[in-house]
């Protein structure tokens, strides 16, 4: 061992010191990201002479596919959350001791309405009655315009956040693309490429809230993403194209457009292999389940009050026709439900607004032909009518299944059933929202924990290396003082 | 449990439970505040439609009750009314069995008789709250023509008949000659056929045979009224017009014995027809005011029951609240400590 091999194993030292002190700065630097950061160490392979320098990065791939799965299960709850959210404003303050006006639930509504009806039963010769009992019908049929209103706007809103996030979508598939291409090149240079793997991941970790996916990752640093369906998303380098066809205007009786991912559909009824979490997942559950079980209902409940409030022909065999409750241009009972709740209205024969007479609806003929008319005697007193309109509203009726709350039940039964349903989904999604959120940030943690960065561990490694690096520039010291010695007892020598 | 922990999950382990503790407190606090829960619709989730549908049963028990109120006014005015009739029909009987069938008192009687037609046309004719309460559905109406209004149709057929069975009016002189045979036969064939079913409803009444009915739960309907046209009343009718209006103070004592001994029975007959009546109105008062009560008591029932779906135990949310107190403080004073707990204030 000569003095001057001594001195390079001191330098290499030092240069080992201080690739190890930038990655723990890289790793201190990385300790407070928002986004995802892992924990790089650093192999030094120190032959004398020479030293090999390898960066790696901490990980855990079944972790990470927990969080991946956590991220998308949370991300669909939420957005079926904010939509049911959306939904309940169709409904109100339920609770008993509410100001009028605030219970706006197509339920409390027709109880208010029958309750004018009732009132106007018990004297019928009292016109103001009569008006009071047309205005609550008005209120009712509002109540249902402005439920199914909303219910279309849903869909609207959640047609445009499915547009953005099939936008989104592509967007980090492109990243993905290019990140790729980074790691594999980096790989088989056999550069540093963590901070790019750590990219990739963050990427992955957006796309996951966006849509379910799993992910593979190959030895050369390749991926190959499929959807939770198991549609490919990108595979072999490239991403394949994720396409949606926006709605601009939604009717209760408009369907909407699927997502085509690699030209499978994965939304809607037709898709055979359906995405089944994600921000996506969710959006498209709320536009064709959710909203359209909702329409449904509202559809039922009105088409069931044309019905109860229907008149027969008095005098001969013509056949029924819309009394108070029609829609514009409706000239014979409907056949089908399907967006009646936004056409419902009251009849103009009724309504006082529209020079119309409120009495009609004690005497019948509201549909505007005196053979309809049930008080022939023209009596201030007749009651029948109106007892035989209340019995009605009590009476079971025929629902369509599409509202999924059964098929048989009284108006006012039925439109409790409704406001039970919405609250079911309601208090179901939130329990699921409340159990998602909490597997994500387990999941979150236990990656954290994982991969992530201890501030204290870095800060006791550079602590080491401070030590190691003042005993290496000591050793420096002495070598230099045993060569000035050596060099000074050499002058001497020769002099 | 990895012995490894990161710094990150340490903080946000704490910011995380922080925000759930905050909003945990502040749907209690609600909860406090109005003694229901925070979001009633979550918190019933399938039975919140329950909740609603015994809302709208208590309201619509309480419509019935006030429209009930109505009714139970106007059958108050109703036995009222056949009260007093029952009353002034007594008195001509008393009347007409006090003179025995001699005219010195006939024009009293006679009087007596103008009298009561005429209490009994207004009080038929009766209006509570603008419904004319003898109607039956046909409200709108006084029901029974007057008869001492000018060219009233009741008054003039009455008169036709008279003339055409006597040959005379009822204020001739003639009148003294009308035997007790003839004022039978008049009486008991073209008088009283003026007040057959047929002719009172086209002379004397135009009330609707169809009475109006009271709602007394949500499926029981019972008739709270009483008809103008019920046989009483043309019984009543006829008695009185009998003796107003057949010159009763000019007959001689034959005709007058016979027409007032029609009349006494007619009124005997009348009396307790009023009297079953008004018993059958006071057993249609007293059920309307005993389904008050019993839909009172239901509605005590599903208030209560609202309540159960509704409420939420005030002691619960308020030891609920302290608690997440404590906890939200130990948070903050943890995550403090925290802070300091680094290696770089060592060093």
């Amino acid at each position: 061992m000569s003095l001057s091999s001594a001195a390079r194993i001191a330098q290499s030292s030092l240069n080992a010191v201080t690739a190890e002190t930038s990655v723990h700065s890289r790793n201190i630097s990385g300790a407070s990201s928002t986004t995802f950061f892992s924990r790089k160490t650093i192999n030094v392979l120190a032959a004398p002479g020479s030293q090999v320098l390898t960066v790696t990065r901490a990980t855990n791939l079944a972790v990470f596919d927990n969080l991946l799965r956590a991220a998308s299960a949370k991300a669909r709850e939420e957005a079926v959350a904010s939509g049911l959210d959306m939904l309940n404003q169709t409904i109100g303050d339920i609770s008993s001791t509410t100001e009028a006006g605030t219970n706006t639930s197509p339920a409390a509504l027709l109880s208010n309405f029958t309750n004018a009806l009732q009132l106007y039963e018990s004297s019928p010769s009292n016109p103001p009655l009569a008006s009071a009992a047309i205005e609550a019908a008005r209120s009712l049929t509002q109540g249902l315009n402005s439920a199914s209103t909303i219910v279309s706007e849903l869909r609207q809103h959640a047609d445009s956040e499915i547009a953005a996030s099939v936008q989104k979508i592509n967007a980090l598939l492109a990243q993905v693309q290019t990140v790729t291409r980074e790691i594999v090149s980096g790989i088989g240079a056999g550069a540093d490429v963590t901070d790019a793997q750590d990219r990739r991941d963050n990427i992955l970790i957006q796309l996951a809230q966006e849509i379910g996916i799993t992910a593979t990752t190959g030895v050369n640093g390749s991926i190959t993403i499929y959807t939770d369906g198991g549609v490919t998303l990108f595979q072999g380098g490239t991403a394949r194209a994720v396409t949606f066809q926006p709605v601009s205007t939604y009717t209760p009786a408009t369907a909407g457009e699927a997502v085509i991912v690699d030209g499978i559909p994965v939304t809607g009824p037709l898709a055979a292999m359906p995405c089944e979490s994600g921000r996506l997942a969710g959006l498209s559950a709320l536009r064709d389940h959710f909203a359209t079980v909702y329409q449904a209902q509202l559809d039922g409940i009105a088409r069931a009050l044309i019905e109860s409030f229907a008149e027969s022909d008095q005098l001969g065999t013509a056949p029924n026709l819309p009394g108070l409750f029609t829609a514009a241009d409706m000239n014979s009972l409907p056949t089908s439900s399907t967006g009646l709740a936004q056409q419902l209205q009251i009849n103009s024969n009724a309504d006082p607004q529209r020079s119309g007479n409120p009495l009609l609806l004690r005497d019948g003929g509201i549909c505007g032909n005196p053979n309809y008319t049930y008080n022939q005697t023209g009596d201030a007193g007749y009651q029948g009518r109106l007892s035989e309109l209340l019995e009605k509203l009590s009476s079971t009726q025929t629902f369509h299944p599409a509202g999924e709350i059964g098929t048989n039940a009284s108006l006012s039964g039925y439109a409790s059933q409704s406001v039970s349903w919405l609250q079911a989904q309601r208090s179901n999604t939130a329990s699921q929202q409340a159990y998602q959120n909490a597997l994500h940030s387990t999941a979150s943690a236990a990656l954290s924990n994982e991969t992530g960065v201890n501030l204290d561990t870095e800060m006791s490694k550079m602590l080491d290396l401070e030590r190691s690096y003042s005993a290496t520039a000591k050793l420096i010291a002495t070598i230099d003082g045993m060569f000035a010695t050596l060099l000074a007892s050499l002058e001497r020598a020769s002099a | 449990m990895s012995a490894y922990i990161s710094t990150q999950s340490i903080a946000s382990l704490l910011r995380q439970s922080v925000l759930r503790l905050q909003s945990d407190l502040a749907s209690t606090e609600k909860e406090l505040a109005t003694g229901k829960h925070a979001d009633i619709g979550l918190a019933l989730a399938g039975r919140a439609g329950d909740s609603l549908s015994l809302q709208g049963e208590t309201s619509r028990l309480q419509a019935i009750i006030t429209a009930n109120q109505t009714v139970s006014t106007r059958l108050a005015a109703t036995a009222n009314i056949l009260g007093r009739l029952q009353e002034s029909a007594q008195e001509l009987l008393d009347g007409i069995l006090q003179g025995d069938g001699s005219p010195l008192n006939a024009s009293t009687i006679q009087k007596l008789g103008e009298t009561n037609l005429k209490e009994l046309i207004s009080s038929l004719n009766t209006s509570v709250q603008g419904e004319h309460i003898f109607g039956g559905t046909n409200t709108a109406a006084p029901p029974i023509t007057d008869y001492y209004a000018p060219a009233a149709a009741n008054k003039a057929a009455i008169d036709s008949a008279f003339l055409s069975a006597f040959g005379f009016m009822q204020n001739s002189e003639l009148v003294a000659d009308i035997s007790g045979e003839g004022m039978k036969t008049f009486l008991d064939t073209q008088f009283s056929s003026l007040f057959d079913d047929l002719s009172w409803t086209t002379l004397w009444s135009s009330a609707s045979s169809e009475m109006l009915t009271s709602r007394i739960s949500k499926h029981e309907i019972i008739p709270a009224s009483v008809s103008a046209n019920l046989p009483v009343f043309q019984r009543l009718a006829e008695a009185y017009t009998m003796v107003a209006s057949l010159g009763t103070d000019a007959l001689n004592a034959d005709a007058y014995r016979t027409l007032t001994l029609k009349a006494a029975n007619l009124l005997k007959s009348a009396i307790s027809s009023l009297i079953d009546v008004q018993a059958n109105t006071g057993l249609v008062q007293s059920r309307i005011n005993k389904a008050a009560t019993d839909m009172s008591l239901q509605i005590n029932i599903l208030s209560m029951h609202i309540g159960d779906l509704e409420n939420v135990n005030p002691y619960e949310a308020a030891t609920r609240v302290a608690s997440l107190q404590t906890q939200i403080q130990i948070s903050y004073s943890l995550t403090s400590q925290l802070q300091h707990l680094s290696l770089v204030e060592f060093l």
